[in-house]
């Protein structure tokens, strides 16, 4: 082998060869890996969701470079032996490299004219060039050894990592850091709050109905945009502006979605002042948005010991399916209120939050791999996505409105557009425009209510889509 | 006609499951936010109760007469100046004594100028 020979064979089995080679698709991997970078650098550059969109991006990256494997499943199969493999387990002289499983196959009588007993005195089954070693059983029934050997690859790192997205274990243990980190304060001084909360919900049933009701287009299938009662529920939770919840339900429900639905939803968490304001505005009168709201009582300490325990019960005894996201959530809060566990509350909170935000951005985004992301559904996930967006805001605030007549004008009708979760993202929009109609008006602490009911209210929403269609 | 027939029955069977979705799913969010909505404020209405100082004790306490009258700023009625006045007398039962010397409208804003700028600067970081 000259020079030029081996550098020639290095560059075949390089990734450099694979992701050039557009006859094979490897194109479609150099559009991904674009894509990739443009997420790192709304990450980087304008911090949108830094937190989690960087890793996404960067395990988008990651899987879409040719031969890398970070994503290959681990490989447990049976191989059968050769023949010659075969002659020498019949003879006792087959070396064991890999651990070695047989199978018990009863012969019937056809098969006795083709059993001798070779000079070992083992009888063996002949059958082409097939030896395989034969026991008699009690009543005198031959059953042929069929040896196999186990061969085992390995899978990628991301793949082991991804098991913990797949079998819905991360998004609850973000949940219990989230429950850590909240105050639930604003939420107990004014339990109309929740109202809001559930409100907003309704661009995730909205969005269910469009992405079902698009199957009815004409050219639906043509264009492989019909979307299955698990897929319209997965892509609708991004409505509830909540990235561990989506991520929990499409791991569940439509698994092949996970890193569109993923990027769509952060990509849009991270856009909520620019998408946000127009619609608050458009709904509400400039009369309506220069409330200016009691101030919140004081919730004692009792109250906001007793509202995690309380939530989990009445939650999960209604909605099974809810629990580990509410349970998940409630004890984290539990641990910060009652005040009696502070290590715990402080290890949820920072490094066990920070170590699973890491490997759920990571898997997610390995999820979205050239094959299943450059897809005609991709598109219309996200503009999916940015209806229920809409929707939920819209929901949130309309009902804002209607709070704001039965209250005799008390309610400012923009808090209604927190329940969106997206905390406190959502909420700091609604002060923000709020105070461009009233400076003195500080609407936070009141938009924060309807901001963590929206977490409450977008697991609930999950659990009912997960017990219909899971 | 028979695929024709197939497509209604297919496209009111998509309709009625997507519709009763979105009608049971809002329908049992809001349920459920709405029975936790009932549950705190029940819980907020006791810690309201207890919260609340016993009424005072209607005992007449000798109490000394102001000195001078307050200086009442013109278009407050009477009946605010005996409320505000009565008002004070209240907290005077502790044995503190309280006097009223003026009484004057408050600005229109909620709050003072300097209180508003700190809450903007604390909230800025949200």
């Amino acid at each position: 082998m000259n020079f030029w020979e081996a550098f020639a064979q290095i560059w075949e089995e390089s990734g450099f060869a694979r992701l050039f080679n557009f006859e094979n698709g490897g194109w479609k991997n150099l559009i991904m890996i674009g894509i990739a970078c443009v997420l790192m650098f709304l990450a980087i550059k304008k911090q949108y969701e830094p937190l989690l969109l960087l890793p996404i991006a960067f395990g988008m990256l990651l899987v879409n470079l040719p031969l890398g494997g970070v994503m290959d499943p681990q490989q447990n199969s049976l191989v059968e032996f050769t023949d010659a493999e075969l002659a020498a387990y019949v003879d006792g002289t087959y070396e064991q490299n890999y651990p070695v499983s047989v199978n018990y196959v009863t012969l019937s009588d056809e098969y006795e004219a083709y059993i001798y007993t070779n000079e070992n005195g083992v009888e063996v089954l002949k059958l082409d060039t097939k030896l395989y070693k034969v026991e008699r059983e009690a009543d005198g029934t031959a059953r042929a050894i069929v040896p196999y050997w186990e061969h085992f690859e390995q899978g990628g790192l991301l793949w082991y990592l991804y098991q913990g997205v797949k079998f819905g274990i991360y998004p609850p243990l973000i949940f219990l850091g989230i429950g850590c980190m909240t105050d639930f304060g604003p939420l107990l001084s004014n339990p109309k709050s929740f109202l809001l909360g559930a409100a907003a919900q309704l661009g995730i049933f909205i969005t269910f109905l469009g992405a079902r009701l698009l199957g009815l287009l004409p050219f639906a299938e043509d264009f492989n945009i019909l979307f299955t009662a698990q897929e319209a529920a997965s892509i609708a939770i991004i409505g509830g502006a909540d990235g561990p919840t989506a991520i929990f339900l499409t791991s569940k429900l439509a698994p092949h979605l996970l890193g569109a639905i993923a990027v769509a939803a952060y990509s849009y968490m991270a856009l909520v002042p620019i998408i946000q304001p127009p619609i608050m505005k458009a709904l509400t009168t400039k009369k309506e948005r220069a409330v200016v709201m009691t101030q919140l009582r004081t919730v004692s300490k009792t109250e906001k010991i007793l509202f995690p325990i309380f939530v989990t019960i009445i939650c999960v005894l209604l909605l099974p399916s809810a629990a580990p996201l509410i349970g998940m959530l409630m004890l984290g809060n539990l641990f910060r209120e009652s005040g009696v566990v502070e290590r715990l509350t402080k290890t949820a909170q920072n490094e066990l939050m920070n170590i699973v935000t890491i490997v759920l951005g990571v898997t997610v985004g390995a999820t979205a791999n050239a094959h299943t992301f450059l897809q005609p559904k991709t598109l219309l996930i996200i503009c999916l996505g940015l209806i229920a967006f809409c929707m939920g805001t819209a929901g949130g605030v309309l009902f804002g409105k209607l709070m704001y007549v039965f209250t005799g004008g008390k309610v400012n009708p923009l808090i209604g557009s927190a329940g969106v979760s997206a905390v406190p993202m959502a909420a700091r929009v609604a002060q923000k425009v709020g105070q461009s109609e009233n400076p003195s008006n500080f609407l936070l602490m009141h938009a924060m209510g309807p901001n963590v009911a929206g977490v409450i209210g977008s697991a609930v929403a999950a659990g009912v889509l997960l017990t219909l269609f899971g | 006609m028979n695929s024709l027939i197939t497509a209604v029955v297919d496209t009111s069977a998509l309709l009625s499951e997507a519709g009763m979705t979105v009608l049971i799913g809002f329908c049992v969010v809001f349920a459920a936010l709405l029975l936790l909505t009932v549950v705190f404020w029940a819980f907020g209405a006791v810690a309201r109760g207890k919260e609340k100082e016993p009424t005072p004790q209607l005992v007449s306490t000798p109490t000394q007469p102001p000195k001078t009258a307050p200086v009442v700023e013109d278009g407050i009625s009477d009946e605010v100046v005996a409320v505000i006045a009565a008002a004070v007398a209240a907290m005077s039962d502790g044995g503190k004594q309280y006097a009223v010397r003026r009484i004057v409208s408050s600005r229109t804003t909620a709050r003072p100028v300097w209180a508003a700028a700190g809450i903007a600067e604390n909230t800025q970081p949200f």
